[in-house]
């Protein structure tokens, strides 16, 4: 009994936290193990959007709101750095948050600590045990030692660096798809407002996809990154970190915003697996959930919501597959349903904007020239805008081209971002 | 020639009856070395331990100031160094077995009380030397610490026998920390089944966790441990115990000790207290026990020639200080609310700290952190004007706004207390449970962890067997007047000198800062014992049965002697 797990989660970000929350919730036998003495810091996704929903439904929205920075618009520049700004309507709540990943992934994974699931930190997953083809748990380096832990079903959230997953051929590496990011926190910056993230796109090599971003965290100080399509990095003559200078040397944006700022740390950078829609995340006995099955959004980079909501998804398949007692890939297609029921839509959203918002940047000065004429929509955010762009202006049937079902916008967009 | 006959009745619960004694065991008393392990096999409790005065009535015997009589007498059945042991191990029995050239047997000894006796010998808090009749009446208290650890040191070899296998009982323990080790080895001692449940890779618990390599190194836990799997206790490591095991659990085994600790620390929640930088004693500990950086930023290893500051005063905090030192910290201070002999670290500990370089600082309680974003700077100090402490442990204190710094840091330490896993709350009314260790009492030392599994273990075999535990209280008498010891007779030898590495060394490295004593000074040191107690035989009570003859480790100390008739003994 001690020997076997019903299910081990690899990974205790917010994907394989929300996993062993839901699990544990509904009363399985889930162990949770991380690489990392907790609380550890990781330096994408500061900005969560998106999240509202989920953080109720786990019961840490109160205590996610009393640490994180509230967004309550956006803002964008082209090539031309003239700025469209999408303030958020008034509304009751915020349309995400601005947090750093130390604290906010620390208060997911204790969320799933207190609903009930065993936690192992310190402890390197370095393979997944294979017997006749099913995954049947995984080895791993524990403080030090060589362990062994078995279970009938293995969840893999290590990240979008996933190295379990690629014998399973849940890696992602198009250079299309594949970001590269950077990140570094500054403050004394000039021009920014709290609560507006902005967003800029001053460099031939930021289309498609990829950005300067700025989250407000706290008066005049943010977390400023970058990220670029690994083919454009390659493509380009700049080092990933160099565009921080770059940007500050040679825009007018930059220059306001970074001239007088001062770096607090380090820079870092990560890879960003994305996807167009939800791939293969599957097979005997093992799931991919967030990065590790490249939940992220191909055009935003957005990730933090789709990785929770893949981890939902999980845990109510998998407690499905454990009422069988099947852990086959056949029964565990109620995964991929379930996580295309909940992701589907705005990666395949952020595919088509992608596609047709930001092909170039002659494209994307059009979008924001239209976007700049909009009325104010009551849900006046930069995702209606793309729609109102693509439909209207450039006469794109979504449903037909990209599957993407706008009556389910109503239900699916939370409302601010 | 007719026998003499002594008749003997024993009172069992239900009925009594008579034994005819033919003889009696009489103790030698000046060989007597008072190890206890006669008084422990007495079936009828016929064995007491003895307290000898120290004599100080003439005031020319002596250059300590003279002692009534009645003084005399009640100092001496007070508290001697086997009473103040919570394990009640002998410290004079096997400091005097080492004397007659028995170490093997003394090793035994301590080995039979204590699974653990390299740590101990190590870090003990030592209880008997604080109450060592030698350093109260005559110069220094023996070294009896130190004579432990030459002792496990000389003895890291031997192989233990198996434990017995009489009772078909299941125990589990939970934690393989201290108190559960205890647990575990009293109740494989006395012949159950014993299965040793731990979440780490490598049992000992907070050993491992929360004391730093410098004052016991790994090797050294691994050491005892190595030696309770060779007598075959089994232990069951990286599985952890929630509450759907727990189930499981109660089906498997008849009886759940719960020594699982206090394995998480307590977080100071003012202002800013999410920076990064502010760790946990315990999230410090195990950073660098798994050589993980301390910040994630490339290159910014906030230690190194950094400034550190640790809150709170107990040792706990001055063992993550002094760590922080060995990790190349530019300055390390330690904040404590208490002050003067209020502050709750051992003095020896404080002493050692502060001369590798800690700055402690008194009365002093931390307001907010300070620092730009996420990253940390400072931490603001209010100094305390009032503290008390309640009973219970609760903490309530006084700050002046007035009077504050600031001291900057690149890294605080907040070592303010531990707390337990809330799960074991809804079983402490289940019979199937015991607790022990954190979880029982306020152990805030190793010994008293031990101490409370010891307490645990007895009281399982009572549960279980439905048999009366044995008084655990440790009673002293006062021996009669012609066993009285004259410390004029003594001569005057000074304790050895600890000896511990040079400071150079001991700040760059993580190697032990005690060095052992050699084999030459351990044996001035164990004749300097006074042998204050022994053990005496109320012959009333004795059955004769000669169990106290088989346990005896030294051999020349007790004899049977035939009974006369009327109870005189034919010597």
């Amino acid at each position: 009994m001690f020997d076997k797990r019903k299910v081990i989660v690899v990974g205790a970000g917010p994907s394989g936290a929300s996993t062993a929350f839901y699990l544990a919730k509904s009363g399985v036998d889930v162990l949770l193990i991380d690489k990392e003495t907790w609380p550890r810091d990781k330096p994408c996704g500061d900005g969560q959007t998106a999240v509202n929903d989920i953080y109720k439904d786990m019961g840490i929205f109160e205590e996610a709101k009393k640490v994180g920075f509230a967004l309550i618009g956006s803002r964008f520049s082209g090539i031309k750095e003239e700025m469209t700004t999408f303030a958020g309507p008034p509304q009751k709540e915020p349309g995400g948050f601005a947090c750093p990943r130390r604290t906010i992934d620390d208060i997911v994974r204790r969320a799933a600590l207190n609903a009930g699931a065993d936690w192992m930190e310190n402890c390197e997953a370095v393979e997944v045990i294979r017997e006749r083809n099913y995954a049947k748990g995984v080895r791993a380096v524990y403080k030090g030692k060589m362990v062994e832990l078995r279970a009938d079903a293995v969840v893999l959230a290590d990240g979008g660096h996933s190295t379990l997953g690629r014998p399973f051929g849940f890696f992602n590496d198009d250079p299309e798809l594949v970001f590269m990011g950077a990140r570094g926190y500054f403050e004394n910056i000039n021009g920014i407002e709290d609560g507006v993230v902005e967003e800029h796109y001053p460099d031939k090599s930021f289309y498609p996809g990829g950005y300067m971003w700025l989250f407000p965290e706290g008066h005049k100080k943010a977390n400023v990154g970058v990220f670029i399509t690994s083919k454009n990095l390659q493509n380009g003559n700049k080092r990933l970190e160099d565009y921080f200078t770059w940007w500050r040397d040679n825009t007018k944006i930059g220059k306001e915003r970074l001239g007088e700022a001062k770096l607090v740390g380090e820079i870092k950078g990560w890879r960003l697996p994305t996807s167009r829609c939800v791939g293969k995340v599957h097979d005997n006995g093992i799931l991919a959930v967030g990065d590790a099955g490249n939940h992220i959004q191909c055009y935003s980079g957005g990730g933090f919501d789709n990785g929770m909501k893949s981890g939902r998804a999980a845990a109510k398949a998998l407690a499905e597959a454990i009422e069988k007692d099947d852990f086959s890939k056949e029964s565990l297609e109620t995964y991929k349903t379930y996580d295309e029921e909940e992701n589907n839509f705005m990666l395949k959203l952020c595919s088509a904007v992608r596609e047709n918002v930001c092909p170039d940047p002659e494209t994307y000065e059009t979008f924001l020239e239209f976007a700049r004429q909009l009325p104010n929509y009551p849900n006046n955010n930069q995702y209606m805008a793309y729609i109102a762009f693509m439909t209207k202006y450039q006469n794109i049937d979504l449903l037909e081209k990209y599957g993407i079902d706008l009556r389910l916008l109503a239900q699916r967009m939370s409302p601010g971002h | 020639m007719e026998e003499s006959k002594k008749t003997f009745t024993m009172q069992t619960g239900m009925s009594s009856f008579n034994l005819d004694v033919l003889s009696v065991a009489s103790i030698n008393s000046t060989n007597c070395v008072n190890c206890g392990d006669c008084r422990d096999i007495c079936p009828v409790f016929a064995i007491t331990e003895q307290q000898r005065v120290i004599c100080r009535l003439c005031p020319t015997c002596t250059d300590q100031p003279a002692m009534l009589h009645d003084d005399m007498v009640a100092l001496a059945a007070k508290e001697s160094c086997t009473s103040a042991c919570p394990l009640d191990i002998s410290p004079q029995g096997y400091i005097n077995l080492t004397a007659a050239g028995k170490e093997r047997e003394a090793f035994l000894h301590i080995w039979k009380h204590n699974p653990l006796p390299s740590v101990c010998g190590r870090i003990c808090h030592h209880p008997c030397e604080q109450v060592c009749k030698r350093g109260t009446l005559v110069d220094e208290p023996i070294a009896i610490r130190s004579i432990k650890r030459y002792l496990s040191d000389t003895f890291d070899d031997y192989i233990p026998d198996k434990y017995p296998v009489i009772f078909q009982e299941e125990i589990a323990v939970i934690g393989a920390g201290p108190a559960g080790l205890m647990a575990a080895h009293n109740l494989s001692l006395l012949g159950y089944r014993v299965t040793v449940f731990d979440k780490e890779p490598v049992a000992g618990g907070m050993l491992n966790k929360g004391i730093p390599k410098f004052r016991i190194p790994k090797n050294i836990i691994e050491r005892d441990i190595k030696k309770l799997e060779q007598a075959g206790m089994r232990f069951r490591l990286n599985t952890s115990i929630s509450r759907r095991q727990i189930a499981e659990l109660k089906k498997n085994f008849d009886k759940i000790i719960v020594a699982a600790g206090t394995p998480y620390s307590k977080e100071l929640p003012i202002e800013g207290y999410k920076k990064e930088g502010v760790y946990t004693a315990l999230n410090f500990m195990e950073r660098v026990n798994n050589h993980q950086p301390m910040r994630s930023y490339p290159g910014q290893e906030f230690i190194d020639n950094g400034n550190v500051v640790v809150i709170g005063g107990g040792n706990v905090a001055l063992d993550c200080a002094r760590t922080a030192i060995r990790l190349g910290a530019k300055s390390v201070t330690a904040v404590c609310l208490e002050c003067g002999c209020e502050v709750p670290c051992h003095p020896w500990e404080r002493e050692e700290a502060e001369a590798e370089g800690v700055k402690l600082m008194e009365a002093w309680a931390p307001k907010r952190f300070l620092g730009e974003q996420v990253m940390l700077n400072g931490v603001e100090l209010n100094k305390v004007i009032s503290f008390s402490k309640s009973e219970k442990g609760e903490i309530k204190f006084n700050t002046d706004a007035e009077q504050k710094i600031t001291l900057p840091a690149d890294c605080v330490i907040v070592a303010i207390g531990q707390q337990a896993d809330e799960l074991w709350k809804d079983f402490e009314d289940d019979d199937m449970f015991l607790f022990a260790g954190d979880l029982s009492e306020n152990a805030c030392s190793v010994i008293d962890a031990m101490a409370s599994g010891k307490k645990a273990a007895a009281k399982a075999d009572e549960m279980l067997q439905k048999r009366r535990i044995r008084n655990i209280e440790h009673e002293l008498h006062t021996a009669p007047v012609e066993e009285r010891i004259y410390p004029a007779t003594r001569l005057k030898v000074a304790r050895p000198a600890t000896p511990v590495a040079p400071l150079k060394e001991r700040i760059s490295t993580f190697t032990e800062v005690e060095v052992e004593y050699g084999k030459d000074i351990v044996d001035i040191e164990v004749k300097r014992c006074l042998q204050c107690g022994y053990s005496k035989i109320d012959t009333s009570r004795c059955i004769g049965c000669g169990a106290c003859i088989t346990v005896c480790p030294k051999g020349d100390v007790i004899s049977m002697v035939r009974v006369e008739k009327g109870g005189n003994e034919n010597v």
